[in-house]
């Protein structure tokens, strides 16, 4: 009854007021919603992970920001006058700009030679510099120095690094951002057109992706609202079945992105795809309560009696989809990795929010029209034949499908087993994207683009100065350089071995052999006037030191073995004596990705287990349950399965179809189900086929809408979102036939029985 | 505790290279009616420490100013002492010290000059170090001059002095 007069409220006097109640609530939040930002950087990406952040922490304020630009110039005469006099002009030139610390080149580096009051540093390219300097004097001194070898310069010699350290600015978060503009257009000025530059590194990636998540929202949103239009009209082919789930899903997407905004969240990688998603999500039940307005309609006058039976048939089946949808996404929520959870928990709420505006804006919309005849449609067009060829098969050959079930079931499993956890932040972008570009340029030509630190120390909290530290220090270095991942490696050792060179006047590098002689080295380096870079590799009392590692472009995968044989080589080198921590933005990275999978596993297990709660509770009928479980776990198990087959890495996104998934699929089978239970008076195997017959077809259509709307995303400048996009479209195609062919054919071999009162419909 | 020179008034007085991290004191005394710049070298890599000293005398006397030739006989005594400082210092007892201390002074008394150079003991107090007795290792007698405008060039470099101040300090 109460809801009889809320109906009645909203559709006879109190339409007005409804309106502009609504209208004013959807203006606020659109005045926050416009103002939503965009992440400058990647830290919704990082776990929340207080070990990991005071290990980061502790290393950048050691040795400082791992944040470093790499900018590769590759000069047909590198190391003659005119090629050193364009790196010298280039170097200094980004040293002047806003928001560079720091450069260092071959232009601005010094080798460590023997002078007056022994080692003394020297610059490795003499001084001044002529276009007529010929390359042997610089050729030979990059002999005497190798450690630069692979890290600023190519081993053929044509290819040079500048290495950039950015400024980090707290006032000024955008000065990064312009930064990387102004040196890509540096990069396209006709005065280098002779030689070739290209630049990556992490300021670099976090200004792409800021960039191409601005790029996505002004794509995807026109896109996906275009696909749903069309969607619509192909569907229903009246304006009204347009414009009003569209009018309730714009305004769901206002009032989520507005909350989004409001709570101070900025969009990310993943939480860019909130917009599309909940635009997606938002239309399937205007879809139900439209199609249900027009069946209704044949049969009921135009009025307050027929959208209350509209809203009275729907309200159950669709709160439970919604909620179940909702339960899968918030999931999410527990996941580490910050980008996840606010994708998750804000699409829930977005999907709380449509099942608010559905039954106020659509009960009001719909009393504003009146039902158009419109031809009867049976079982005589291509998707009534479909579905009646769908029941015929679950009722006839329930065990072949079910036969059919296990062995896709199968063929996923083997699939699964081969799914690889990767996530490869440069790879995440098109091959036609600059910065990929760029970074595989460097990687093949000057560098490993990743970097890694190591920050060793002595347990017992000695200063590394002795001879026994330095050997081992050593001794690991040699052995990481021998894994082809690794391109080079650079520690104060390789410091203590020029300095030593050039207080013996030897021409060979080594390190020490005499304690003394090494303990000059240190009061050397204590004494030195490059106490910058000094502190970069040695803490001022000697306790901790860093190795840093350039590591080629690989992924998290990858980078996990590399970080179990450097275990391996740290344990051998070292021994027991010694704490070796890997730190830095690709550490971090690499360990957020490994977890992710339980992560994920644990917030799928939780979504399916609250969903089956759900139902559980709805349905009360453990064989309801038990065939309404099987069609759900079909179409994850079918899509894991594929990416395993097709080589789809698991990666932050692709790890959150099953959640997703779970929660979409699910809602074709309690629509199902509850039509099922309101035909059972008829029999199992009629209420089968008219269940197939009659909610099928909106199943059909919604899935359809659904999909299409998921694949949007695959114009997505992110490949992981790309693939989010299309695996989850897919698998609400699976569901929808598992639900039409597995469900069916599940009811009628366990035939449960027919409750006292429908519950759900 | 002796100190050396009793009678030495401390006019200015500088850390080199910084107070921070300081290889050596540079101080301008008063003495016997003349002055003196006495510089400390007190310091782990007292090689490098001299080789600076080296690399300055070489930059302010070229070959062809005058004083040029009593420079080459000061820093060919400055390394030779320096060296016997660093062979005494590889069979010292005490393996934990590190510090190789040498003392030079620029002495003009009476419009005589002298350069000596000398081994200390120094005492640590602190952020004060103290002289407590010195081996004399060389006297040399260059020209007036010579003393006199390096010991003008040590105090601006070393002490800050500008030029006026270093004239009047040291007429």
């Amino acid at each position: 009854l109460s809801l009889e007069r809320f109906v009645g409220f909203l559709t006879s006097r109190g339409r007005l007021i409804s309106i502009g109640a609504l209208l004013l609530v959807t203006l606020l939040f659109a005045r926050a919603a416009l103002e939503v930002g965009v992440e400058r950087g990647t830290e919704s990406m990082q776990a929340d992970d207080p070990v990991q952040r005071e290990t980061y922490a502790a290393f950048t304020k050691r040795f400082g920001s791992d944040d470093l630009l790499l900018m590769s110039v590759t000069h047909p005469r590198l190391l003659h006058g005119d090629g050193l006099m364009l790196l010298d002009a280039l170097s200094r030139r980004i040293e002047s700009l806003p928001g560079v610390a720091r450069v260092r080149s071959l232009t601005h580096l010094d080798e460590i030679v023997p002078g007056a009051g022994g080692a003394t540093p020297t610059p490795l390219v003499p001084r001044p510099l002529s276009r007529t300097s010929l390359p042997e004097p610089i050729e030979a001194a990059l002999d005497r120095n190798p450690q630069w070898t692979d890290l600023l310069v190519s081993e053929d010699r044509r290819t040079a690094g500048i290495t950039i350290e950015v400024e980090t600015s707290s006032t000024d978060p955008d000065l990064s951002l312009r930064l990387i503009d102004t040196l890509r257009g540096m990069m396209r000025e006709p005065a280098y057109a002779e030689s070739e530059l290209h630049l990556t590194g992490i300021a670099a990636q976090k200004h792409d992706v800021a960039r191409f998540i601005e790029r996505d929202q002004i794509l995807l949103l026109p896109l996906s609202g275009l696909v749903l239009a069309t969607a619509l009209a192909f569907v229903f082919r009246r304006k009204s079945g347009v414009l009003l789930p569209m009018l309730v899903t714009a305004a769901t997407l206002v009032w989520t992105l507005g909350l989004y905004a409001l709570t101070g969240h900025e969009l990310n990688i993943i939480t860019s795809l909130l917009p599309p998603v909940i635009m997606v999500l938002a239309i399937t039940t205007s879809m139900h309560l439209y199609q249900r307005w027009i069946v209704l309609a044949r049969h009921i006058e135009p009025g307050p009696e027929l959208i209350h039976r509209v809203v009275w048939s729907l309200l159950g089946p669709c709160c439970l989809a919604g909620i179940t949808t909702a339960i899968g996404l918030a999931s999410l929520g527990v996941s580490d990795i910050p980008a996840v959870r606010q994708f998750g928990l804000f699409a829930a709420a977005g999907i709380l929010v449509s099942l608010l505006l559905n039954f106020t804006i659509m009960p009001i919309g719909l009393s504003f029209l009146r039902p158009r005849p419109k031809r009867h449609v049976g079982s005589g067009d291509r998707t009534g034949r479909l579905l009646s060829s769908f029941a015929a098969i679950s009722l006839r050959r329930p065990l072949l499908v079910l036969g059919l079930t296990a062995m896709v079931a199968i063929t996923g499993v083997a699939g699964m087993r081969q799914v690889r956890n990767n996530t490869d932040l440069v790879r995440f972008l098109s091959t036609d994207s600059e910065l990929y570009r760029d970074t595989i340029y460097i990687d093949d030509h000057l560098t490993g683009s990743n970097s890694l630190e190591l920050m060793l120390e002595r347990r017992d909290g000695a200063p590394l100065t002795a001879l026994e530290d330095v050997r081992r220090i050593a001794a690991l270095q040699e052995g990481l350089l021998e894994l082809d991942e690794i391109t080079a490696g650079l520690s104060f050792v390789d410091l203590i071995r020029q300095l030593h060179r050039a207080e013996q006047e030897a021409s060979e590098l080594r390190l020490p052999i005499d304690s003394d002689d090494l303990l000059y080295c240190f009061d050397l380096i204590e004494a030195a006037d490059a106490q910058d870079d000094v502190a970069r590799l040695i803490t001022p009392e000697f306790t901790a030191a860093r190795v840093s590692i350039r590591l080629h472009a690989i992924g998290t995968s990858q980078a996990q073995r590399v970080l179990e044989r450097i275990d391996g080589i740290a344990r051998a080198t070292l021994g027991p004596d010694y704490l070796l921590q890997p730190a830095g933005s690709f550490y971090q990275l690499t360990l957020d990705s490994n977890r992710l999978v339980y992560s994920q596993l644990r917030s799928f297990m939780l979504a399916l287990a609250l969903v089956l709660l759900v139902m559980g509770l709805v349905f009360r009928s453990t064989k309801l349950l038990l065939a309404a479980t099987i069609p759900n776990l079909l179409p994850i198990v079918s899509t894991a399965g594929l990416m395993g087959w097709l080589g789809i890495d698991l990666s932050t996104a692709t790890t959150m179809i099953a959640s997703v998934a779970i929660g979409i699929a699910v809602d074709d089978t309690i629509h199902y189900v509850a039509r099922f239970r309101a035909e059972q008076r008829h029999g199992n195997i009629r209420a089968i086929r008219r269940t197939t017959l009659g909610t099928g077809r909106v199943l059909v259509m919604t899935s359809t809408v659904l999909a299409l709307g998921f694949w949007v995303g695959a114009f997505s400048s992110f490949r992981p979102t790309v693939y989010f996009s299309l695996l989850t479209g897919v698998t609400i195609l699976l569901a929808l036939a598992s639900d039409l062919l597995v469900l069916p054919a599940c009811l009628h071999l366990l035939r449960p029985r027919p409750s006292g009162e429908n519950s759900v419909a | 505790v002796t100190l050396v020179c009793a009678q030495d008034a401390v006019q200015h007085r500088a850390f080199v290279p910084s107070t921070e991290k300081p290889q050596g004191e540079v101080c301008l005394i008063a003495r016997d009616g003349g002055t003196v710049v006495q510089t400390l070298l007190y310091s782990k890599v007292l090689k490098r420490a001299v080789g600076k000293i080296v690399e300055k005398e070489g930059r302010n006397w070229p070959e062809a100013k005058p004083g040029h030739e009593d420079s080459i006989r000061y820093t060919e005594a400055l390394v030779a002492a320096r060296e016997e400082i660093v062979a005494a210092f590889a069979d010292r007892q005490d393996r934990s010290e590190r510090r190789q201390a040498l003392l030079i002074e620029f002495v003009l008394i009476d419009e005589e000059a002298s350069v000596v150079l000398a081994e200390p003991q120094v005492a640590v107090d602190g952020a004060d170090w103290r002289i407590l007795d010195r081996r004399e290792l060389t006297l040399l007698e260059p020209s007036v001059d010579y003393v006199r405008q390096n010991m003008r060039l040590i105090a601006a470099d070393a002490l800050g002095l500008d030029p006026e101040q270093a004239e009047r300090a040291i007429p």
